[in-house]
């Protein structure tokens, strides 16, 4: 079985931790960063979704 | 827990040396090939050149999550990208995947590297074998910033 959602948010977790990891040295403001990052790539990615959805044809 | 490195028995990073006028000083022979052998082991070994500058926990961190992304690319029968003449994309793909160090050769030794397109999975594998070599490749320059003391 194939989940494209949930590959999308293991690939959106995995860059947001690394990322939030190298640009916060405390745990906690890195652990808040890499959550915001994730949320951004999936919220971002859902949204560019819905709107290809508008403009296919 | 010292917070600021993942782990228990982390050493602070050391400023780097300054001289009487407050220049930085240059870094000596032995000080060069530290960073050196450090950048080249987190491009070898994901999270290594961390591990080796005494960051323990930031380094198996990112050792987990760069050789899970890459190796799960692979069991998502992604492709692992190699040079292909012909098709100048392929050398920039290329160049990006061998970010992940010896993950990467030995995937194509392994042959491991030629992935499904049948599969369902195809392009998701794609994109974490690519995106694991990138993101090594921020963490080598993360090392190299460990390593000479800026971070």
């Amino acid at each position: 079985m194939h989940s494209h959602f949930l590959y999308m948010v293991l690939f959106a977790a995995a860059v947001g931790t690394v990322l939030g990891a190298m640009l916060r040295s405390e745990v906690l403001q890195a652990a808040r960063l890499a959550m915001w990052i994730t949320m951004g790539l999936v919220g971002t990615a859902l949204a560019l979704a819905w709107a290809m959805y508008f403009i296919s044809p | 827990m010292n917070s600021s490195d993942f782990s228990a028995h982390t050493p602070a990073p050391e400023p780097p040396p300054v001289a009487d006028d407050g220049t930085p000083e240059p870094a000596s022979a032995a000080d060069s090939l530290r960073v050196l052998v450090s950048c080249v082991l987190a491009w070898a070994i994901p999270g290594l050149g961390h591990i080796a500058s005494g960051r323990v926990g930031r380094g198996i961190s990112f050792a987990l999550i760069v050789l899970s992304l890459f190796f799960g690319g692979i069991l998502l029968h992604g492709k692992v990208y190699r040079p292909e003449p012909g098709e100048p994309l392929t050398y920039l793909a290329a160049v990006g995947a061998a970010g992940v160090g010896l993950p990467y050769v030995i995937a194509q030794k392994a042959g491991w590297n030629l992935g499904d397109i049948r599969s369902q999975s195809y392009e998701y594998g794609n994109t974490f074998t690519l995106v694991a070599g990138l993101l090594n490749l921020l963490i080598v320059l993360d090392a190299y910033d460990v390593a000479t003391g800026r971070r």
